[in-house]
């Protein structure tokens, strides 16, 4: 197998909380993440999941161990959505073009895919408080392939969402990775999620977060959610969680 | 389609210009032909209005800038924490107290003048933006930093709009509070300055002192509504 494109070490990060003193959050993890592989991290709260994906993000140094993220551009959606309620929807999905240094020209043209690709179109002057919750994330969602990322994290992206946009969104967002053959690390803490979109999952324990399992999921896609082997890999991953 | 803001309505065919103007240039005149009627030097006055706001856009602009550097470099960070007390206990230092510091650095001067009201408008747009930032989402300022605000970027792009409703109410406080710095000062001390109009000539012209406060009014008034009142309504998009 090639290279891979995040490589993680032995990775353990503690806290200072004012209540709680020191404590550890993430303890020795270890994987890799290759090439076009979907791979989901699932645990229970307070696990130190996010806290790995923001390290992987580059946004926050482990105590311990090392982290190779060798994409070249990494693209994020948040469970908050996260965009800019000072810019339209339109400005909001430049963004992370404007900071490279692009072109006006070249990013309209950008943008104006990435509203087709994620369905925003009509909604490009919108500001984010006239937008439902399901056009946010979407907002969210083309922000970050804007960028043309070859990772892209995402922190719990349905969470917020009713189950119904939900459901939409994760297909979109299959089909989307399915194109560009994109690299995604997906935080959820929804077990049919996970086995639905992702090819491994990373099992974690309660905090604190260690890797108990990893699974790989050998069904294709479109996955039948009401197929045995899904619900024989999510009892195995409920009672994994439950232990 | 017409919004109000502090009950003025602000039309879209911009009716709120012409009116605020027509409400504005009828005290003028009236305020001229009250002067010229009673021999009232309103070069005089308005020479001195001109001088104080000039002074005070320098306070203001000063403790905008310094207010902006400090939340920027130290709002999101734990430094930032640690000095909330500090800045707390200075800004609860009473301005007058340090007028001796001033003279003493600065004589009485124009900057002297705009140092001293620097000082006190500095506090309001400084808690405010930082309480703006602190406040803030978390996941904001990481989605900026994903995608590529850093340094100077990071200030243009995201602290500035996500301070943007911080600054402007910090600074309808902030200047109300350097116009009683500059007028204060100028009565103690300086020559020039509406502060000093009004307290040279109470004693000779009532009619002329009365004329000085009027003309004030009339420009606190032309700022509040030209200025604070449209960049309040543009804040509401920025929250």
């Amino acid at each position: 197998m090639n290279n891979p494109l995040v490589h993680i070490e032995n990775i353990s990060h503690r806290f200072r909380a004012p209540d709680q003193g020191r404590f550890t959050v993430l303890k020795e993890i270890d994987f890799h993440v290759y090439k076009g592989e979907y791979v989901a991290l699932i645990g229970p709260s307070g696990c130190g999941k996010s806290t790995l994906l923001n390290i992987i993000a580059g946004l926050e140094k482990p105590s311990n161990g090392k982290i190779n993220n060798n994409a070249k551009e990494t693209g994020m959606v948040f469970q908050n959505f996260a965009i800019f309620p000072w810019l339209t929807v339109f400005e909001n999905i430049e963004f992370g073009l404007k900071m490279q240094g692009m072109g006006q020209a070249a990013r309209q043209k950008i943008v104006e895919e990435k509203i087709k690709e994620v369905d925003l179109i009509g909604s490009e002057k919108k500001y984010p408080r006239e937008l439902s919750g399901g056009m946010k994330q979407r907002v969210g969602l083309a922000r970050a392939l804007a960028i043309r990322p070859e990772l892209l994290l995402m922190d719990e992206p349905f969470s917020n969402l009713d189950a119904l946009t939900a459901e939409t969104l994760r297909q979109d967002v299959l089909k989307i990775c399915a194109k560009y053959a994109m690299t995604v690390i997906m935080v959820t803490h929804i077990i049919e999620e996970a086995v639905e979109m992702a090819d491994k999952i990373m099992v974690f324990s309660p905090r604190p977060g260690q890797i108990i399992e990893k699974i790989t999921v050998e069904l294709d896609h479109p996955r039948d959610k009401r197929s045995p082997i899904f619900y024989k890999l999510c009892d195995k991953i409920s009672s994994l969680i439950e232990k | 389609m017409a919004r109000i803001v502090h009950g003025f309505t602000i039309g879209k065919k911009n009716y709120y210009i012409p009116t605020i103007l027509f409400a504005v240039i009828i005290p003028i005149i009236l305020v001229i032909i009250v002067g010229k009627i009673n021999e009232v030097a309103i070069e005089l006055i308005l020479h001195s209005i001109v001088i104080s706001f000039l002074r005070l856009l320098g306070a203001y602009f000063i403790s905008l800038f310094i207010s902006i550097t400090i939340v920027s470099l130290i709002g999101q960070s734990k430094v930032g924490d640690l000095l909330i007390p500090v800045f707390d206990l200075l800004q609860n230092l009473p301005s007058f107290a340090l007028i001796p510091l001033f003279v003493a650095i600065l004589h009485y001067s124009d900057g002297m003048a705009i140092a001293f009201a620097a000082s006190s408008i500095l506090w309001p747009i400084l808690f405010y933006t930082l309480h703006s930032v602190k406040t803030a989402p978390k996941d904001l300022n990481n989605a900026a930093q994903i995608f590529g605000a850093r340094g100077i970027k990071m200030i243009i792009y995201y602290y500035f709009p996500l301070m943007f409703p911080a600054i402007v109410t910090g600074s309808i406080v902030g200047f109300s509070i350097g116009w009683e710095a500059i007028i204060g000062i100028e009565m103690l001390g300086l020559k020039s300055g509406i502060g000093f109009f009004l307290n040279s000539i109470l004693a000779s012209s009532q009619t002329a002192f009365a004329l000085g406060i009027a003309s004030l009014l009339v420009l606190v008034f032309i700022i509040n509504r030209l200025v604070w009142m449209p960049l309040l309504k543009k804040s509401e998009l920025y929250e």
